[in-house]
């Protein structure tokens, strides 16, 4: 179990030859304790100081650069200390071992600044989850939809149907509760409104599909017959020679994957055997796996040569191969003069995005705040025309109740807060 | 010799009345000690009871045997349903009251009830014996009485000061003197101690209203009465009126503010948001152009009436005006101007479930002095209160504590002693999360076998509640085996999804289309139910999938309660909560991972964190779930 209380520190940067590595520390870290540590006579917190870091005996470790960040202001919430040395491999060595040679110091677990900001409330679980993402973003696109997260966007929408949500369920209990006083006829007024909610939220839960797509990265098989110009295509698209190509029809026989960036969307490009009946044993399996890979790719590019009459595959976008020698079919392509590559690379990304978000528009993509989105939207579906106004408030809680996993809880005395601040109560 | 007692209760209005009387229905030999024993049962403020929330409180009163459904099905002039078509969980029953009737009505239950005296004293100080345990208080009169245990229900009489404009003076209501004494000894005894302020509006003489300037408000026919015992109200009924205040009453009110002690500082206390004073309405909601009021007669032959929704606490002579702008109200005159009441409670989170204080063993506090506002509300107190004073003085360990699954009652007590409150507290059916359960209609099912358990019960009550049980599960019986293929439903002349799925007489009631009338013209045994059997049914195919799910609610509720949270411990040590929810749960010290979950601003994580942390055990005071 790890223990809240300690100071933690972790390199920031990577480990390894550099200019400058960056540590960072965060605790409890009284300010005397910091000047021995860094012999300096002060230490003005957010400035950064040029000083010595000096082991216990006094040693001169590196010439540092250390900025002060005292609680609370400061990225964990805990007073953080930033020290920048030289990034030699043995001077970082050095510089754990000191560290972690303090008592009640040690090495940060994975996360454990961001779990200690989100504690100390510097950021919600959704900044704290977008975070995550920005970390684990390889390509722009899916940096900018993960900076929606980190950046507060989602939250601010998560505020925004905080509200919502409270302003419904106190019309809901304010009737309830204060008939005598409210004598108005809000019943289409709630399922309406509910609907319409619920129609919002559906919207970024879709949105958020497509986000969470971009995020775990797109799959695009080159599929069709025997020696059709698959493996060229492969080579021609990413640039490299990943794939064996011969005249021999039958050359691939087991699937090659390659991943690469296309317009900032990380693509994994599978070429595939190609699709005949045939007596070999093995080139069976890579036939049976060609046609999974038509099941499972987000895009099926149905690679044919001019000329040849194949089988359709259904939601496939047929690409003609071979256009050096001859021009077939709307798009045509050749892997040794380039001739429409770049315009099937576009087709591609145009495909696979077709469904993107613009990054300020509010998506969820992250599988915990779907599932609570999903609930709520749900229970305010079942809001029906018709039901009991008891029944339909209690629908509303549900949903208030699923929301909260995602905005925080609505607790009652905020629904009252609201009733009494919006309702003159009282006869 | 001492007089000695099991238990004492002081102070005879809702709260002391209910807790007196629940004490000596358990046994106990009680004695009620009052100021004046002719003001027993007196309604200070409006002359009703129930209401939503309310109402669900005074039936739930009722099937523990309680007085105060009793007393105003005797003493009501005027009975309505609210919420009628709002879904049978929020109907709240309510009823005017003849002020004199009532009083009447609850004097005679207290002088029926065996092993119960009243004595007309005031209470000064109480005496602790060994181990800060309460041994017996003493009178005004310096006599000492000894008892086992004793209930405090002064309502607003701790320091009350009472505000008409600038002047002030010292009383719990007009012209009654105020308890500085026992004020003094809960400083004493380092009870925590905060102010409230309540008001009331001014009283009319309905002699001087113009009846025919104001809409006229019926009640229901027949009345629907309050208790499960009652078979008819023969009380005779009155209308009430229904007039509104205009521009010019808000503009005679926004110039005299600077003289509203609200507004100049002269009130400290906070006062109720639900039931503002005219002078904050108007300048709170500015853009209203009339506020509704409602005249309600105070009595049969009693010429005050009630105007409410305008209480004040204005100078008298800007009170005069003000009325004198109100449509009907031109010429009526005041009987006694309208004002504020400042008093003292006892900051509910000193209490166990039971009521009774942590400071002093045998100390209970039922009603407005644990902060909460309402006849109902306190009348729900005095009754647990009492009932475990008297289990205390018995000697044994069993006391009635309802969770909030059980009863708007247990949702009060619930909140009072683990969230405390800053206002005037009342019963909102919001509070309940399990609303759809707590019904004003169910209240017997869900509490009379229980308030039999602890003795609260009597006779008469228990068999009205046995046959009626099984005439409801008969009748359910019937309606649930009562099944037919979709094909004999619609030879019947039912309109039926033809799903091939069987289904059952409470699965076609909970069809949109089905009503009971259609089923009765089929079946003998529904055109045999009686209308309270007809309503129970008809409950049960509305929430339908509904009480199912509440229900796997509550087990996980009470799975939650069951997690018990030690009792002396520092938050600190969890490590993963903030600071700032750290010094909450050090002052709350909640009893149990539930009660914790309910103070504001926890979240979802830092219960997680208690729950491992809990669960655990690696804290030695931790005492993991039975």
């Amino acid at each position: 179990m790890v223990n809240n209380s300690d100071t933690i520190f972790a390199l920031s940067t990577p480990y390894g030859r550099s200019g400058v590595a960056t540590f960072r520390v965060s605790g409890a870290l009284p300010c005397h304790e910091l000047r021995s540590l860094l012999s300096l006579p002060s230490l003005a917190p957010r400035y950064a100081s040029l000083c010595q870091l000096v082991d216990q005996q006094g040693n001169k470790v590196d010439d540092v650069v250390a900025t002060y960040f005292p609680a609370p202001n400061s990225f964990t919430g805990e007073d953080v200390l930033e020290i920048s040395c030289h990034g030699s491999v043995a001077i970082l060595a050095q510089i754990e071992a000191l560290l972690g040679g303090r008592t009640g110091w040690r090495q940060a677990q994975p996360g454990e600044f961001a779990r200690r900001a989100f504690r100390n409330q510097k950021i919600d679980l959704a900044e704290a989850e977008g975070l995550a993402d920005v970390l684990e973003a390889k390509t722009i696109r899916q940096l900018k939809h993960a900076q929606r997260g980190a950046w507060g966007a989602n939250s601010a929408a998560v505020q925004a149907w905080r509200q919502q949500i409270l302003e419904l369920q106190a019309l809901a209990e304010a009737v309830i509760d204060f008939s005598e006083d409210l004598d108005e006829d809000i019943d289409d007024t709630i399922t309406n409104t509910a609907k319409q909610f619920a129609g919002d939220l559906d919207q970024a839960l879709r949105r958020g599909n497509s986000v969470a797509q971009l995020q775990a990265g797109y799959t695009v098989a080159l599929v069709g017959a025997p020696n059709a110009g698959k493996s060229s295509l492969l080579n021609a698209l990413t640039q490299t020679q990943a794939a064996i190509v011969t005249d021999l029809p039958g050359t691939t026989r087991d699937q090659i994957t390659v991943e690469v960036n296309i317009d900032g969307l990380p693509v994994k490009l599978v070429d595939t055997a190609g699709l005949r009946e045939t007596d070999d044993h093995i080139e069976q399996i890579g036939v049976a796996r060609s046609r999974q890979a038509i099941v499972e790719a987000d895009l099926v590019l149905h690679v044919v040569r001019p000329g040849t009459a194949p089988e359709p595959i259904d939601g496939a976008l047929r690409v003609y191969t071979h256009a050096d020698v001859k021009k077939d079919g709307v798009y045509s392509v050749s892997s040794i003069t380039g001739e429409g590559i770049d315009s099937l690379l576009a087709l591609i990304s145009k495909s696979l995005a077709a469904d993107l978000p613009a990054p300020d528009e509010v998506a969820f993509s992250n599988a915990r705040q779907q599932s609570a989105v999903a609930r709520a939207v749900h229970e305010l579906q079942s809001v029906t025309f018709g039901a009991p106004l008891d029944i339909r408030a209690q629908h509303l809680r549900y949903a208030s109740q699923a929301l909260s996993e995602i905005t925080g809880d609505i607790d009652v005395e905020d629904v009252l807060d609201q009733i009494f601040g919006n309702f003159c109560i009282g006869k | 010799m001492k007089a000695k007692y099991d238990v004492i209760v002081v102070g005879g209005g809702h709260a002391g009345t209910e807790a007196a009387a629940a004490a000596a229905r358990i046994g106990a030999k009680t004695a009620l000690v009052t100021f004046d024993a002719n003001k027993i049962g007196e309604m200070s403020c409006n002359p009703a009871v129930g209401g939503l929330g309310k109402g669900h409180l005074v039936r739930e009163i009722d099937a523990l045997d309680g007085l105060m459904a009793r007393a105003i099905d005797q003493g009501g002039i005027q009975f309505r349903t609210l919420n009628a078509s709002k879904g049978p969980a929020v109907r709240g029953p309510r009823a005017q009251a003849d002020r004199k009737l009532y009083r009447q009505a609850i004097q005679r239950l207290i002088e029926d009830q065996d092993n119960l005296i009243v004595i007309s004293a005031g209470v000064d100080d109480i005496i602790l014996g060994a181990d800060q345990t309460l041994s017996g208080v003493v009178l005004d009169t310096g006599e000492m009485l000894v008892c086992s245990a004793c209930v405090i229900t002064t309502g607003t009489f701790l320091r009350g000061k009472i505000h008409i404009g600038p002047w002030t003076a010292a009383a719990g209501r007009v012209g009654e003197a105020p308890s500085i004494r026992l004020a003094e000894t809960l400083d004493r005894l380092k009870f925590p101690l905060q102010r409230l302020k309540t008001g009331t509006p001014a009283r009319l003489d309905t002699r001087t209203i113009d009846w025919t300037q104001v809409e006229m408000q019926p009640g229901e026919v027949p009345p629907p009465p309050f208790s499960f015992m009652t078979q008819a109200v023969t009380t005779p009924q009155l209308e009430c009126g229904i007039t509104y205040t205009n521009e010019k009453t808000h503009q005679l009110i926004r110039d005299n503010l600077n003289r509203a002690p609200l507004f100049s500082g002269q009130i400290e206390g906070l006062g109720p948001r639900y039931c503002p004073s005219i002078e904050d309405k108007v300048t709170r909601f500015a853009d209203k152009d009339r506020h509704q009021i409602f005249l309600e007669p105070e009595g049969l032959d009693d010429p005050l009436v009630y105007p409410n929704g305008i209480s004040t606490s204005l100078p008298e002579d800007v009170q005069h005006a003000m009325i004198a702008t109100i449509p009907g109200l031109e010429r009526a005159r005041i009987v006694q101007p309208g004002y504020a009441v400042e008093y003292d409670f006892v900051d509910p989170r000193c209490l166990s479930h039971s009521l009774e204080t942590r400071q002093v063993a045998g100390l209970f506090l039922a009603g407005q002095i644990n902060g909460t506002t309402g006849y109902e509300e306190a009348a729900g107190q005095g009754l647990v209160a009492g009932a475990n004073a008297a289990l205390r003085a018995s000697g044994t360990t069993e006391r009635l504590e309802m969770d909030r699954a059980q009863s708007y009652i247990g949702v009060m007590i619930d909140d009072l002693v683990t969230r405390g409150t800053q206002e005037p507290y009342r019963m909102f059916t919001s509070r309940a999360e399990f609303r759809l359960r707590l019904r004003a209609d169910n209240a017997d099912q869900r509490l009379t076998a229980l308030g039999e358990k602890v003795g609260l019960v009597k006779k008469a009550r228990a068999d009205t509640f046995a046959q009626k049980q099984a005439e409801i599960s008969e009748a359910h019986r019937n309606a649930r085996q009562t099944i037919m293929s979709p094909n004999d439903w619609q030879k019947l002349g039912f309109k039926v999804n033809q799903d091939g799925r069987r289904r059952s007489l409470i699965d076609m009631l909970a069809l949109k289309n089905v009503g009971l009338e259609q089923l009765a013209e089929h079946f003998d045994f529904v055109r045999s139910w009686s209308p309270l059997i007809r309503e129970q049914i008809e409950i049960t195919a509305t929430y339908s999938g509904y009480l199912e799910r509440q229900e796997a609610e509550i087990l996980a509720y009470r799975k939650e309660e069951g997690l018990k949270l030690p009792v002396d411990f520092d938050y600190r040590q969890v490590g993963s909560l903030s600071n700032e929810l750290v010094e909450k749960l050090n002052a709350a010290k909640p009893a149990t991972l539930g009660a914790a979950s309910r103070l504001q601003g926890m979240t979802p994580a830092a219960l997680a964190s208690l729950y491992r942390f809990v669960k655990r055990g690696d804290s030695e005071s931790t005492v993991v779930a039975a």
